[in-house]
């Protein structure tokens, strides 16, 4: 592993509540927004096959990173693990998916975050407020990720009370009416064919569960918190999905659910429940923020681990002396976010996030894959949280991977093409770039661990 | 010298949190799964050839997690006093 640029190290100061705050934080907007578009696709059958099999995706994708994360324990997080289990070329596309992903989920945040706040003030103009929620939570960053993330925590929270009070006032009967025929209306109105293309917005549901492993460098306790923060976030968002499509299915007709823009919030406002309706306005604003806040958190730390070994300049690998923080990878999440903000087009935005997502899908079980390989053995150095039914369970992750990507080619063929061929230019200049590095890696120096099975 | 006591204590209290969240995950996604299944049942003749495959990973979802939980429960076990989890 390389030096940071100016020597100094990340604090270890972060527990379980966290790892939860990080991961959650970041996906839950996925259940208030964007989830919706399964129902377009599939109607109601789709959006539940979409939210079962994404959501089986994305339990063994948790499963991978706790053990990975929780054995490595680096801030670059995927990109960490196949730089070392993989190679460095697959290591440079998956710390640039990583990137990409969440810079994109950042910039679609705040663009709806300013969306809301002209719906509430109509006079103000969408783009400087954008401008203004990311300056915001890149200076919040900036000056450390446990004030980030304690803000984190206080506003996933505050949504995820909203999407359950929603659900058991709703089944108890005062929470609106639900509508059975919603449901039988809008069942599958694009035949098997629908329910199958649903998947291409399934991982919205779920989509940057993996980055809460991303803070494992930071954590007091990697070894606990990283495993117990992974999955206890993961049931979180599988309620919280279940909860979500239950209420919204059943108190939005399929037609209006499908193309609405904020799903829970409307079906809060057809229950007729004022006091749903605050919670949830609440619940989204929130969610948006701690969102974004997540996002630029992740993605400042996979571009310090690329800068850090040298992909990139090592002059955005510096530590801040006094806050502990990456503040120059912080400081450049700014400007990309910037420019995806710019583009203004939030689908396809959420669609180069979605594909970035799932190039690293088929990375983090393949890393785990050559993590067994190299380490066969489970000692409480080298593989302190060992997940279960591996490597079973990572070869039917990329084949789930590979089944949701190929689904984007209903209706998004291009952004699919334009998305892959970006990551394998990536992986050969990468590739390249890399041969000009001095790098050395040493086992024992880097991670105290013994030579891998293949040396010995 | 390790306090025994408030490990356990501690542990107990990790895991009564994942338990009942888990509790709940049971709960609502057998409910959510139930109600739509129950309710296009009759009226959508699809749903009969689909309902295997919703099943399957219905399954697969929960008993995946379910294992994955009891894992997480027997590391932090085994391991809480070597790295000192709770102090």
């Amino acid at each position: 592993m390389s030096e940071n640029s100016n020597g100094v190290e990340l604090v270890k100061t972060l527990r379980p509540y966290h790892v939860w705050a990080l991961g959650v934080g970041i996906v839950l907007v996925g259940e208030y927004m964007g989830w919706n578009f399964t129902v377009a696709k599939g109607g109601i059958l789709g959006s539940l096959f979409a939210l079962l099999v994404a959501g089986t995706m994305y339990v063994m994708v948790s499963l991978c990173a706790s053990e990975l994360g929780s054995s490595t324990k680096l801030a670059g997080g995927p990109y960490d693990w196949a730089r070392l289990f993989v190679g460095p070329g697959a290591a440079a596309i998956v710390g640039l998916a990583v990137y990409m992903e969440y810079i994109a989920l950042e910039a679609a945040d705040a663009i709806v975050v300013a969306s809301i706040a002209q719906s509430i003030f109509p006079e103000i103009q969408t783009f400087p407020v954008t401008l203004l929620v990311i300056a915001a939570l890149t200076f919040m960053n900036y000056r450390g990720v446990v004030a980030a993330l304690n803000l984190n925590f206080a506003l996933t929270f505050t949504a995820l009370i909203a999407i359950i009070a929603f659900f058991f006032m709703n089944i108890g009967g005062i929470g609106g009416t639900w509508h059975p025929e919603y449901l039988i209306s809008g069942a599958i109105p694009n035949g098997f064919i629908g329910v199958f293309a649903a998947l291409q917005f399934g991982p919205w549901f779920y989509l940057g569960i993996e980055g809460a492993a991303m803070c494992a460098e930071e954590c007091k306790h990697p070894t606990r918190a990283i495993p117990l923060g992974q999955q206890a976030g993961m049931i979180t968002l599988l309620l919280g999905a279940g909860m979500t499509f239950y209420v919204c299915a059943g108190l939005i007709p399929t037609a209006e659910l499908g193309v609405s823009v904020y799903p829970l919030f409307e079906a809060a406002n057809q229950s007729g429940v004022k006091f749903l309706v605050a919670f949830l306005a609440v619940g989204t604003l929130f969610t948006c923020l701690a969102s974004a806040n997540g996002t630029v958190c992740d993605s400042s730390r996979s571009w310090f681990a690329l800068s850090r070994d040298h992909f990139l300049t090592n002059w955005f690998a510096a530590v801040h002396t006094k806050y502990s923080t990456p503040y120059r990878a912080v400081i450049f999440t700014m400007p990309i976010a910037v420019a995806f903000a710019y583009s203004g087009f939030l689908d396809q935005v959420i669609t180069f996030s979605i594909t970035s997502g799932l190039v690293c899908y088929v990375m983090i079980p393949f890393s785990l894959i050559r993590f067994r390989k190299m380490f066969p053995e489970h000692t409480q150095k080298v593989r302190p949280f060992v997940g279960p039914l591996q490597p079973y369970l990572a070869y039917f992750t990329i084949f789930l991977a590979i089944v949701i990507m190929s689904t984007l080619n209903w209706g998004y063929s291009y952004n699919l093409i334009f998305g892959l061929l970006f990551y394998i230019i990536a992986y050969f200049y990468f590739s390249w770039r890399y041969r000009s590095i001095d790098a050395k890696h040493d086992w024992g120096e880097d991670l105290g661990w013994p030579e891998p099975a293949h040396r010995k | 010298m390790v306090n025994e006591t408030k490990y356990h204590n501690d542990l107990k209290k990790d895991a009564g949190i994942i338990v009942l969240v888990l509790g709940l995950l049971f709960f609502s996604e057998t409910f959510v799964f139930y109600t739509v299944m129950s309710t296009l049942w009759d009226a959508v003749p699809e749903v009969r050839t689909l309902f295997p495959v919703y099943l399957l990973f219905l399954l697969l979802l929960l008993g995946i997690e379910t294992i994955g939980c009891i894992r997480v429960y027997n590391s932090i076990k085994e391991h809480m006093y070597d790295f000192k989890y709770y102090e």
